[in-house]
């Protein structure tokens, strides 16, 4: 795989679960110190990570979601995002900021980009302004974090 | 009897949340409710206790658009009450911070939320793959907002290096010098994008408005200045609380702002901004308000649009200004010594004005604070403006009504206008 890997956060820290990606990209971040093998971003608004999907190398996105039907709180959820986008049960319109990680794909896609996107996504339970995490997606932190190194490594399978 | 109701939820959403209810009963408006969710009530609370000291750093997370305007409005009117005196230069870096803001901000509007609107687009989405060119340079444009607010804030999301008496830390001038190419690149690109603005089918909906703005004698009104309207009135932050009222509405948690003496409501933003400060606008903001079509004055609130491509160019016009005069402000802050009273103070943040007022103690202690963002203030004439723009279109079937409904309502480029269309439709017919 070319180019170099994005791992990309998108969420309101200070808005309960919500937050909980720039939980993610912070315990990745903690992990990787000292290794070169990926740049990490936190973007705030989903809108943000658009140009960083148009740049070639693979990109693994983190987000707070909320599922069509909903999933219990702190389960987390991988998915590859095609040729036009993500999965519609995923880019339902309840994702937790109004543009959220679907619509940032579509977009990128729309675009022209055809960067390999990976999807790893919390599901949210409150998304309270001014709330922490709650207990079921604080726990989930480092298995989403084991998972973005799982992905990582399967990226970029060298040192 | 026929019923007709449309019901326009907006949820989970994090820059707030809302929805709309119009009831319609044989052809008249019966109920009309727009219900907005607003995080700075729970900051307020958040807020009563805390060292001034640590105020800029809470406020900004209000809004993950807006951070540097919350930012300012607290800075100043602490900075007032402490009677400080910043170093030379912190002024002309804030308002190069806040053109910033106002270039990521306004750009996200004009094209993810008001062209999709304009064109009949469902989304930013469709009007990516329909206009793939403009949308990418439309992101190009937005990341040298964002950008500049990096360099100077520190960081993107919520900038941390402003602080009450000046800048914790201050760019270097190569840093920000490395921008101006890019800004060059951006302004260029304006007038084009006005005559393109020109171009898109809008719906005529002239009335009369009293807009309130801040104005400057000087400059186009950003950081600092009193209040005017349309209708004569002159105020300023001390005043705001005896000339404006936020009233409880019984249908909604948010407050919606009228004027004490009329009980009327007001409209703030870009559109009142540009008729309260005309004779400031820069050369190539002047030349693309032209290009639009806005002549002003000009109530039509549908030429929002319009007057936030103006102002982009401004602030475009602005930064380079700005940088190339630029002198990093030495030391980066004044000392601050607090001292018990009453903090207030507006800045026009992209949305609108925005009043901050803090009571603090001798030892710098947050009493108690009060918050009124321009959404909030806006609220109420969102309402007028639905209830006089909802009779012309109520023969549209169901789904258009809808749209032209949020139109309405995202025109103001409120909080929650980031939301996704996300819309049943509740349709009672006796």
């Amino acid at each position: 795989v070319s180019g170099v890997i994005r791992i990309v956060a998108c969420g309101n820290p200070d808005a309960g679960d919500d937050g909980v990606a720039i939980a993610v990209a912070a315990a990745v971040r903690d992990r990787l110190a000292g290794s070169d093998r990926a740049e990490v971003f936190d973007v705030g608004p989903a809108i943000d990570a658009v140009p960083l999907l148009d740049e070639g190398g693979p990109v693994i996105l983190l987000d707070a979601i909320r599922t069509r039907g909903g999933r219990p709180a702190g389960e987390v959820v991988r998915v590859e995002a095609g040729p036009d986008g993500l999965p519609v049960e995923l880019g339902g319109p309840v994702s937790s900021h109004g543009f959220g990680v679907a619509d940032a794909v579509a977009v990128a896609r729309a675009l022209g980009s055809t960067a390999p996107v990976v999807v790893i996504g919390v599901e949210a339970g409150d998304v309270t302004i001014g709330h922490g995490l709650s207990p079921a997606v604080a726990e989930a932190v480092p298995r989403a974090a084991d998972l973005v190194l799982g992905e990582l490594l399967a990226l970029a399978p060298t040192s | 009897m026929t019923h007709r109701s449309v019901e326009v939820p907006i949820v989970a959403r994090v820059e707030g949340e809302g929805a709309l209810h119009v009831k319609v009963e044989d052809g008249e408006i019966t109920d009309l409710r727009l219900e907005i969710y607003e995080p700075p009530r729970f900051f307020e609370a958040f807020l009563r206790g805390r060292h001034f000291a640590e105020v800029p750093d809470i406020v900004p997370r209000i809004c993950g658009i807006c951070p540097v305007a919350y930012q300012m409005s607290a800075i100043h009117g602490l900075e007032r009450l402490f009677e400080v005196d910043v170093p030379a230069g912190t002024r002309e870096l804030r308002r190069l911070l806040y053109a910033g803001e106002w270039i990521e901000s306004h750009v996200l509007h004009v094209f993810m939320l008001a062209a999709p609107d304009f064109l009949g687009f469902d989304s930013a989405i469709e009007m990516a793959k329909a206009e793939p060119a403009l949308v990418k340079r439309a992101l190009e444009l937005k990341r040298v907002g964002n950008d500049l607010m990096g360099i100077i804030g520190g960081r993107e999301i919520h900038p941390i290096s402003p602080r009450v008496g000046g800048f914790s830390r201050a760019p270097r001038p190569r840093e920000l010098q490395a921008m101006v190419p890019r800004l060059e690149d951006g302004l260029a690109d304006l007038p084009g994008i006005a005559d393109w603005v020109a171009t898109l089918p809008r719906p005529a909906f002239d009335r009369p408005a009293e807009m309130v703005a801040m104005v400057h004698r000087d400059e186009y009104a950003i950081n600092e200045g009193p209040m005017r309207s349309t209708t004569g009135r002159a105020f300023d932050a001390r005043t705001y609380e005896t000339v404006t009222r936020e009233e409880h509405v019984e249908h909604s948690n948010a407050l919606h702002s009228v004027m004490v003496d009329t009980g009327t409501p007001y409209f703030l933003g870009p559109l009142a901004r540009i008729n309260l400060n005309a004779a400031h606008l820069t050369p190539v903001a002047a030349d693309c308000a032209k290009r639009t079509g806005l002549g002003l004055p000009q109530s039509d609130p549908f030429f929002s649009m319009a007057a936030r491509v103006a102002e982009t160019a401004l602030a475009f016009e602005e930064a380079i200004r700005l940088i190339r005069a630029y002198e990093p402000p030495e030391p980066a802050h004044a000392e601050v010594r607090p001292r018990a009273g009453r903090a207030t103070w507006t800045t026009e943040a992209p949305r609108g004005t925005l009043y901050h007022r803090y009571d603090v103690d001798d030892d710098g202690r947050i009493l108690e604070a009060k918050i009124v963002p321009p959404t909030s203030q806006n609220l109420r004439h969102m309402e007028a403006d639905l209830r006089a723009f909802v009779p012309g279109v109520l023969d549209r079937p169901d789904e258009e009504l809808t749209r032209l409904c949020e139109m309405v309502v995202r025109n103001y480029d409120p909080c929650i206008s980031c939301a996704t269309h996300f819309l049943t439709l509740d349709i009672e017919r006796g």
